[in-house]
């Protein structure tokens, strides 16, 4: 091909690999492989692709800018680069700190969406910072097959870093936004909160505030919705030096050396159904004292004199004692 | 009272930067700035371990004010030896440094992002499932009681795990600071500077900051180190157990082999299940032959220190077993009833190729671009660690082979997979960061 269709044709599919990265912002991310039903997103390998053959070209022919303007350019390519990455930082720390999808909700960007800009935004930083920094030519590798190899490098590391980066800052954010808070607070909240897994934190504190230490507590099973709350060496973390007691049948009656039973409405996030255990029904007089508590306020009802009776329409959370005689 | 925990943190470097003086061949000082850590935190966890269980003394606040003491004391005794020395190295190096080179900057970005992970890890408390089920549940059983030995934490369950990682939570705990994950931070910190340090002997700085970011940016590292499990200590030990395995087969120095002998010896203290550690025997027969070193093989010696430590470490189990009155578990058998070998080994390459081999396919080809250089330059360093790499893919399929016979459910577990397979990490970039970027140092790579 006529060297400088070949230099407008890479001109045209960098500003258009920066345009699909645009459209992927506004629609939502991974719209391009969706509509095209590609196995993998067109925008990371055609930008590593074009890293590739970036790394062959040479530069000082490349544009017919002066000098001068191409430093202009550079930098503003670069400012752009820099500025995408602080909004991206911002953003998702705004995901973070006020709910999840805020800034979609708010002003429809799609956030994971930016990490494929800053990509396709490195293209022609990587074309433009040989024509600044000549220098900057003798750091690549001058054989084809090595240079093929630094491009992939560049790549891999630049992708790898913009997600680090991310969960770094991420992480960073959400510590940020619960450093004032009590220790089992932080606990409740890096279990993703009292909703999900980090319900098990008020309803071990009860267990903990109104059972002795030397109590068996027959929980439910470890299966389907009772993952969490069945798991003995799980709960025990929580409630040791508490046991528990369990039986693989999910109708089975209460083991004899179990003194109190915990009343789980299932903490396993997914599914729905019938999530209710206990399964039997438990009448007041073999019961000494039954506690509710509500989720997730935590607010806890003494229900003792009442019959536990099992609905598999109600939420229930809380803990009976046993009466042994 | 996170400044204690600081303390002790910096006397466990303290300590480590003696050892490392003691051992290194000719050291980066980034590089030995960062062992010092890696070092420091295994000898203080085992003196502390031995002491709780054979001579009953309590893990508590008194036993790491008497260990920031005695470690400052001797930094303190030895300065001339260490500290005087690690300057006038430094002294050397950084008036070299340019402060607008691409290396400084790189660098310090690397170490900047290392620093970033404190934060979190200070602040969020351990909640990862397999932490609070083991390894933290153990350091506060231990923080609580004071001994190894109570009844609670005594089972084969517990006894199938060293406690590496809950000597690691216990340094905060018994000063009731919280976010001991700092401790994975500090891992990651020690991790990067030591790496870049390796690297920077052999190649190019930039191939080696590639090289180091490649390393800590890898999706997987990044979720562990924030995650209080120990695969991420066991990568660093053993990845960089084998970087010192393999500079010896150019140093010829018996240095390079201790420590490659005392990091393996670490990696089994923080996971004696998989025998990894024969790898890197059989890898230095092979070196002995490939590149001649008979001259040296009684360095290969030093290689059994992980062997003796691992053994030390079943017996003391055993013993434990033994006097708690524990039945070891039953051994697994190998099943029989499989289904013809062609198939189920064919599901064995799906099942690796999809959960271990594509988390690093990029990186591999890299390597494979690497290795063939290396073929055709005949550096002989990057030769070396292409032969580790290659022998721990064939590892991590015939282990799955093995293991998928002896357990029936073998592919509901993936995950642990995935996370074995992080130890390709540090010797693949290894081997990348030899890559043809302007070696500064060729005579050292062509020494023949």
């Amino acid at each position: 091909m006529h060297k400088p269709y070949f230099r407008l044709l890479f001109f045209c599919s960098s500003l258009s690999l920066i345009g699909a990265a645009l459209l992927e912002l506004i629609v939502y991310t991974g719209v391009i492989q969706a509509k095209l039903q590609l196995p993998v997103n067109p925008i990371t390998y055609a930008g590593t692709l074009m890293m590739m053959i970036a790394l062959f070209l040479h530069p000082k022919k490349i544009i017919g800018l002066s000098q001068t303007n191409v430093r202009r350019l550079f930098w503003f390519a670069v400012s752009i680069w820099l500025s995408t990455f602080f909004l991206y930082i911002s953003l998702r720390g705004l995901d973070v700190v006020v709910h999840q999808n805020y800034v979609l909700s708010t002003w429809g960007v799609h956030v994971n969406s930016l990490p494929n800009l800053l990509f396709a935004l490195t293209v022609p930083i990587l074309l433009l910072v040989r024509i600044v920094y000549p220098v900057a030519n003798d750091l690549i590798p001058s054989k084809p097959f090595a240079k093929l190899v630094f491009a992939g490098i560049i790549a891999l590391v630049l992708q790898q870093s913009i997600n680090a980066a991310s969960i770094a800052v991420t992480k960073n954010w959400f510590s940020l936004s619960i450093i004032s808070k009590s220790k089992s607070e932080r606990m409740i909240q890096s279990l993703s909160g009292r909703e999900i897994g980090g319900w098990i934190v008020p309803l071990t504190d009860m267990i903990n505030t109104f059972t002795p230490e030397s109590s068996v507590i027959f929980t439910p099973p470890q299966t389907s919705y009772w993952r969490i709350t069945g798991n003995g060496a799980y709960m025990r973390y929580f409630i040791y030096p508490r046991r528990t007691i369990v039986r693989t049948d999910i109708q089975a009656n209460i083991p004899p050396e179990a003194t109190h039973v915990l009343i789980s409405y299932g903490l396993w996030p997914t599914g729905s159904g019938d999530r209710g255990w206990p399964k039997i029904d438990i009448p007041a007089e073999h019961i000494d004292s039954y506690l509710e508590i509500q989720r997730p306020s935590g607010i806890i009802i003494d229900r003792t004199g009442d019959d536990y009776v099992y609905d598999p329409a109600v939420e229930q959370w809380g803990l009976i004692e046993l009466n042994k005689l | 009272m996170i400044i204690w925990y600081l303390f002790l943190l910096l006397s466990i470097w303290c300590l480590g930067f003696i050892l490392a003086r003691l051992l290194l061949n000719k050291p980066h000082f980034l590089e030995w700035i960062g062992i010092s850590f890696i070092l420091g935190s295994f000898v203080i966890g085992l003196i502390w371990y031995i002491l709780n269980w054979y001579a009953d003394v309590p893990i508590n606040r008194e036993l790491g004010n008497w260990t920031i003491a005695i470690c400052f004391a001797l930094l303190a005794i030895f300065r001339k030896e260490t500290l005087y020395h690690f300057i006038r190295l430094m002294q050397d190096r950084i008036s070299k440094i340019r402060f607008r080179s691409i290396s400084f900057i790189g660098i310090s970005i690397i170490i900047l992002y290392s620093m970033t992970t404190f934060l979190p890890n200070a602040i969020i408390p351990v909640t990862d499932w397999d932490a609070l089920t083991l390894y933290d549940f153990r350091a506060l059983i231990v923080n609580k009681t004071g001994f190894f030995s109570s009844p609670a934490i005594v089972s084969n369950y517990f006894l199938g795990y060293p406690p590496f990682t809950s000597i690691g939570h216990l340094f905060g705990y018994i000063f009731d600071f919280y976010g001991v994950k700092m401790f994975y931070s500090a891992l990651i910190l020690s991790l990067s500077l030591t790496f870049y340090g390796l690297c920077r002997k052999y190649s190019s700085s930039l191939s080696s900051i590639l090289a180091t970011a490649l390393v800590i940016t890898h999706p997987l590292v990044v979720s562990q180190t924030y995650f209080a499990y120990t695969n991420l200590p066991y990568m660093i030990y053993y990845g960089l157990a084998s970087i010192y395995l393999i500079q010896w087969t150019q140093s010829r120095s018996h240095k390079d082999m201790l420590v490659a002998g005392i990091l393996f010896a670490g990696s089994s203290w923080i996971r004696a299940a998989e025998p990894l550690y024969i790898l890197a025997i059989l890898n230095a027969l092979v070196f002995l032959f490939l590149f001649k070193r008979f001259k040296n093989w009684h360095h290969l010696l030093l290689l059994l220190t992980p062997f003796f430590f691992r053994e030390w470490w079943f017996y003391h189990i055993n013993n434990t077993r033994e006097a708690f009155n524990i039945h070891s578990p039953v051994s697994s058998e190998l099943l029989s009833s499989q289904t013809d070998m062609l198939d189920h080994g064919i599901r064995v390459i799906n099942f690796v190729f999809k959960y271990a081999i594509s988390d690093f396919i990029w990186l591999l080809i890299l390597a494979a671009f690497a290795a063939f250089f290396a073929l055709k330059q005949k550096n002989l360093l990057a030769i070396a660690s292409s032969v580790f790499v290659s022998s721990i893919v064939a590892v991590l399929f015939y282990g799955t082979y093995v293991f998928s016979k002896s357990f029936e459910a073998w592919e509901n577990i993936p995950d642990s997979l995935t996370r074995l397979s992080m130890i390709l990490l540090i010797p693949a970039c290894f081997l990348v960061s030899s890559l043809i970027f302007k070696s500064t140092d060729k005579k050292h790579l062509r020494r023949e």
